[in-house]
């Protein structure tokens, strides 16, 4: 633990990434990352915090409980994913049924349009919302702005960065990437008034401070856990309550799904309900599960009184029947993040989309395409723990070997690689060539040797030598040897014909 | 064609993709493996043993458990108004408040007392309703969960004609009152009672423990849009 006094004294970075940082390229995100001091202390914190607590809550559970429950909720999710047509059609009607509209959009702006229809008919000056990844994804919030609407992040992470001006830099935790300072900061420019950078009184104000907004909403938007097809409910986890309130107050509620989000029956939620807070931040169970259907009751004194579903498609639907279907299983806990070393060096806005982590590093590509984020996949060691903790067991290392296949075939490879494997090929091409490969290698390797390893590499061997050292070519090849040894005759001979026979006599 | 029909046919040319023989059956009924303690999961335990690990569960996560008898609910509540600071008290419609003599109780202590919702005429028992704003004011929150999980401490909260939303969420203090008998092991028993007794619901919340995040550097903070504290008073624990 390093004391305040180096803290202080450490060289801060003036650059941080916001996740609204124009820097094209996964690499270059990450560098300006990498130079985050507060980031490089906090990520490591915060993940093992978040991993820790989620392998204790397994513990708990019984890890051979919980591995027979995660194949389970793997053949769920593709049982509902391979039947998706039939379960979306039974929740459209079971929600019409409890007095809900749907609205199916096939894009993002078809989403947000409809959302807008509703603002403008309902006359709509303030929304309030609950975190929801997809209306991030479909940039509702500007259209929001765009018309004059205020939108208001509810979740006190989402809050936060709105203020800030940030994307979320985690599916849970949107705002890990700032410091309680950095809070303090924003939170008493908001305020008008200097608030102390204390947990307690900042969460005090921003409790104050939303409730007033609560209370004068004209509506709701929330995001969706899980909609469950047979009665039409939605579910919707938080923490804080704000789902709750959300859901309660204004009297309008609008949920925007993506397609995929959906279960059979009540008992499959209840089953997926004890996967999500355990593999999501440790809990057993979060605090508020809020399941709505549709409008209030008759006679009830609370509850919106018009509720829109909206479904988007947004790319999602490409997937289905491809090599990458499974991606779709996801139920958004962030466990692979908590678990990737990758993540736990570069952060959440090194991603450059709404989702990080190993599932943005997936998911990404396979919605907004291999031209601008092809690179994601690579941001990956390979080293599986993503698939380890997934709750529906999404082969997401698989992936992303298959995503770095996918785009290296969407892109001519460049000439140094192209000479690299022309070169590679001549020398391969007989045995001449190999052998004055060999000899020429040899002579080459001369310059970049040190204490008989190549260990200063040129050109793109550099990024290799830099890390560890490579074995010189041999002095002399063990062909060479050989024909020095069949040189001497009857010794050779002798030698092999004393050794162990190599084939099962 | 309409856009939800454009919206399935599409999906259905990408299902076409899976011949029906190779598409996944549904898993049926959700696996259950007994734990170290050799119950699977709390089944089959006796009342008495599910009150002490609801409470147990729900004092772990930040929540405050007190055993009354029946007869001394109202007394109890009373007290515990009291000692967080007085009312006003906002309290659900359920007809259980009149029998335990709730209103009177309160009022003895010159604590101030409204309802939300609820069907008949305004002041049937001389309790004024609330409105939004006298909602929103309220300092402490009444009502009678439906029923609850042992296994993680939860209360199941569903809204009715009687039992408003706004009752467990607005106020800074929430005490609910919980019959033993309504505790099930696990949330699947209680999502399967659910389905027999009021499968019609609108709205329901599942509530385990008070409000919290860790939204600030994963400091843990209690009270952020719910209610600060979360007080069970369990009837018929013994």
């Amino acid at each position: 633990m390093t004391s305040a006094a180096t803290e202080q004294r450490a060289p801060e970075s003036t650059r941080r990434l916001t996740g609204r940082d124009g820097i094209r390229g996964i690499k270059a995100r990450a560098a300006v990352a990498l130079q985050d001091a507060f980031l490089q202390r906090a990520l490591p914190v915060s993940q093992d915090g978040m991993r820790f607590k989620r392998d204790a809550a397994v513990e708990a559970f019984g890890h051979e409980h919980f591995e027979a429950l995660r194949k389970w909720a793997e053949q769920l999710r593709r049982h509902t994913l391979e039947h998706l047509d039939y379960y979306l059609q039974q929740l459209a009607t079971n929600v019409r049924a409890n007095g809900g509209h749907v609205f199916f959009a096939e894009t993002a702006q078809d989403a947000v349009d409809y959302i807008m229809n509703v603002v403008r008919r309902r006359g709509v000056k303030t929304v309030i919302k609950s975190k929801s990844m997809v209306s991030e994804e479909v940039l509702l919030n500007d259209a929001l702005i765009a018309e004059g609407v205020r939108p208001v992040e509810t979740d006190l992470g989402e809050y936060i960065i709105q203020l800030a001006g940030h994307t979320p830099s985690h599916i849970i935790g949107p705002a890990l990437h700032m410091s309680r300072d950095e809070i303090a900061d924003i939170f008493s420019r908001e305020a008008g008034r200097e608030l102390p950078a204390d947990s307690e009184v900042l969460t005090a104000y921003a409790r104050e401070r939303l409730r007033e907004d609560f209370l004068a909403a004209d509506m709701g938007v929330t995001g969706c856990n899980f909609a469950v097809a047979e009665n039409g409910a939605i579910a919707i986890v938080t923490n804080e309550g704000n789902g709750r309130m959300v859901t309660s107050l204004p009297p309008v509620q609008v949920t925007i799904m993506g397609m995929e989000r959906i279960v059979p029956t009540m008992a499959d939620l209840d089953a997926m309900l004890d996967l999500l807070p355990r593999s999501a931040t440790g809990q057993k169970a979060s605090v508020y599960t809020t399941i709505t259907r549709g409008v209030r009751g008759e006679g009830e004194p609370d509850g919106p009184e018009e509720f829109h579903l909206v479904i988007v498609d947004n790319g999602r639907s490409r997937l289905i029947g491809g090599d990458f279907q499974d991606v779709l299983h996801c139920i958004r806990c962030g466990a692979c993040l908590n678990a990737c070393p990758v993540y736990r060096h570069i952060g959440g806005h090194a991603y450059g989309w709404v989702y990080s982590g190993p599932i943005g590093a997936v998911l990404t590509p396979l919605l907004k395409g291999f031209e601008e984020y092809g690179d994601l996949p690579d941001a990956s060691s390979l080293c599986g723990a993503c698939h380890e903790v997934c709750p529906v067991r999404i082969p997401l290392h698989d992936y992303l070997i298959g995503l770095r296949t996918e785009a290296k075939k969407r892109q001519e490879p460049p000439w140094s690689e192209r000479t690299a494997f022309a070169l590679w090929a001549w020398a391969m091409g007989s045995v001449g060539s190999y052998r004055f490969a060999q000899r020429l290698a040899r002579w080459l390797q001369k310059p970049f040797m040190d204490r008989g390893v190549v260990s200063r590499g040129p050109g793109p061997l550099a990024a290799w030598t830099r890390q560890r050292d490579l074995p010189p070519v041999a002095a002399r090849t063990f062909r060479e040897r050989w024909n020095d040894l069949a040189r001497e005759g009857t010794g050779a001979r002798a030698a092999v014909a004393g050794g162990r026979p190599m084939t099962p006599s | 064609m309409d856009r939800e029909e454009r919206f399935l046919s599409r999906l259905r040319e990408r299902l076409a993709l899976i011949t029906p023989d190779q598409r996944t059956p549904h898993p049926g009924a959700r696996p259950r493996i007994a734990t170290a303690g050799g119950r699977p999961h709390g089944d089959e335990q006796p009342p008495a043993a599910l009150a002490e690990r609801f409470a147990a569960e729900w004092r772990g996560v930040g929540g405050e458990c007190y055993p009354v008898s029946r007869d001394d609910i109202a007394a109890a509540i009373a007290r515990l108004v009291e000692e967080a600071g007085g009312g006003p008290v906002l309290r659900s419609a359920d007809p259980r408040w009149d029998d335990i003599g709730l209103d009177a109780s309160l009022k003895e202590k010159n604590i101030p007392v409204m309802q939300w919702g609820g069907p008949g005429a305004e002041g049937d028992s001389g309790t004024p309703r609330a409105d939004r704003a006298g909602a929103a004011a309220a300092r402490v929150g009444l009502t009678w969960p439906l029923g609850a999980s042992a296994e993680t401490g939860t209360i199941l909260e569903r809204a009715s004609t009687t039992n408003g939303r706004l009752v467990s969420l607005l106020p800074p203090v929430h005490i609910a009152v919980l019959e033993v008998e309504r505790i099930y092991p696990h949330r699947s028993a209680l999502f399967q009672a659910l389905r027999e007794t009021a499968p019609d619901f609108r709205g329901m919340a599942l509530v385990t423990g008070p409000s919290r995040t860790g939204d600030i550097q994963n400091d843990l903070t209690v009270g952020v849009h719910g209610p600060k504290r979360a007080i069970v008073l369990l009837v018929g624990a013994g």
